[in-house]
């Protein structure tokens, strides 16, 4: 059985993935407990689909590969870009391929386990081709009143959600929810 | 001392209105009608900006006298009707139904219903809640979240110079897979 293609995600209460500036402390500005649903997804991700500006971030300030969930997670990462660039890592694949095929791509190399999408614009691709199966959100308590939005204005067409599961995790609630396609 | 209330439905991506000003995405099943009419006996006060104003006293005054309409529906419009609405607007002359109409500084206005005795006042209208939380003066926000992405239209959130942070007090799953947060202000925000 193919895995499932998960967008995972923090945001704000008004919508927004990260600050002005990309600005992402306020993520870890109030205390969270360790939420048995990011244990879930480490265990259940066979590979991740990220954007170029997601990844500029990670190599710059989250420690690259090895930062990823904190360092509890290993294993192929894809990274869709169309500027060239020079894989450091034999785990790290940058590639220009269109979203069909690069998510196909990831889940041949997860093995039959669930892909992460990780970054806004490979998501809204994922939305808009309906090849997102689930949104993984967690609600941090704070309005930012500005910055990059889940969902950039128009990028997307209306989409029905089922909502899958609600928890609590200290300050923070975590809603999966099945993407319908129609 | 009495709190503003702000509660909305909204897309999981943050609007109120999809892109052709509809609501008939959030409209309420049985049960969160319910839920809702409870709420609205909490409150003494609605505070409504002119547009809001102008639709809820056009439909609630007489809802109640359709004979087509379900008992919640009937019990809402009781209700609504039996609390009085501070209308805020610069451009209305004169309001009807159980209202009173401030022309004047809304915080002014607000801290003085704030600091009387009685129950809690709910804010609402997107424009006039925008300036409420401007202002600071909203103590508790009620978000029900619908398993929707509208990918646009009118926002529930303005822009703001400064983050707020918020405390999350409950959350709760309704059957229809809407999801209640509510949120108090942080004492730091007081």
């Amino acid at each position: 059985m193919a895995g499932k293609v998960i967008w995972h995600i923090s945001m704000s209460l008004d919508g927004f993935i990260a600050g002005p500036n990309d600005a992402m402390g306020w993520v870890f500005e109030r205390p969270s407990e360790p939420s048995p649903e990011v244990n879930e997804v480490i265990g259940a991700t066979g590979a991740i689909l990220g954007g170029r500006r997601w990844w500029d971030a990670a190599e710059a300030k989250y420690n690259g590969l090895d930062g990823i969930y904190g360092g509890q997670w290993a294993g192929p990462v894809f990274v869709l870009t169309h500027r060239k660039a020079e894989a450091q890592h034999p785990s790290l694949v940058f590639t220009s391929k269109p979203i069909a095929e690069a998510v196909s791509m990831t889940l041949e190399a997860g093995k039959g386990k669930d892909v992460v999408i990780l970054g806004a614009n490979v998501a809204q691709q994922c939305v808009s081709a309906h090849l997102l199966d689930e949104i993984l959100v967690h609600i941090v308590p704070v309005l930012l009143g500005d910055g990059v939005r889940l969902i950039e204005k128009h990028s997307v067409q209306k989409t029905d959600l089922e909502t899958i599961s609600v928890a609590k995790s200290g300050q923070m609630t975590v809603i999966r929810f099945q993407v319908l396609k129609k | 001392m009495r709190k503003v209330i702000y509660a909305m439905n909204l897309s999981l991506d943050g609007f109120i209105e999809d892109r052709n000003g509809s609501l008939n995405w959030s409209y309420p099943d049985e049960e969160m009608h319910k839920h809702f009419n409870e709420l609205e006996s909490t409150f003494d006060f609605h505070l409504y900006g002119r547009g809001l104003y102008e639709n809820m006293a056009a439909f609630w005054p007489t809802a109640d006298e359709d004979p087509s309409a379900p008992d919640f529906v009937i019990e809402y419009a009781r209700i609504w009707k039996s609390i009085p609405n501070v209308v805020f607007s610069t451009s209305l002359d004169q309001v009807g139904w159980n209202s009173r109409l401030v022309k004047g500084d809304i915080a002014e206005e607000v801290n003085k219903l704030k600091a009387a005795p009685g129950k809690d006042m709910n804010v609402g209208g997107a424009g006039l809640a925008s300036s409420f939380m401007q202002l600071g003066l909203i103590d508790e926000y009620r978000l029900y979240v619908h398993p929707v992405v509208l990918g646009g239209g009118k926002p529930m959130f303005p822009q703001l110079r400064d983050k707020i942070d918020l405390q999350l007090v409950e959350t709760r799953r309704f059957g229809s897979g809407v999801v209640l947060l509510r949120y108090q202000r942080t004492e730091e925000s007081h």
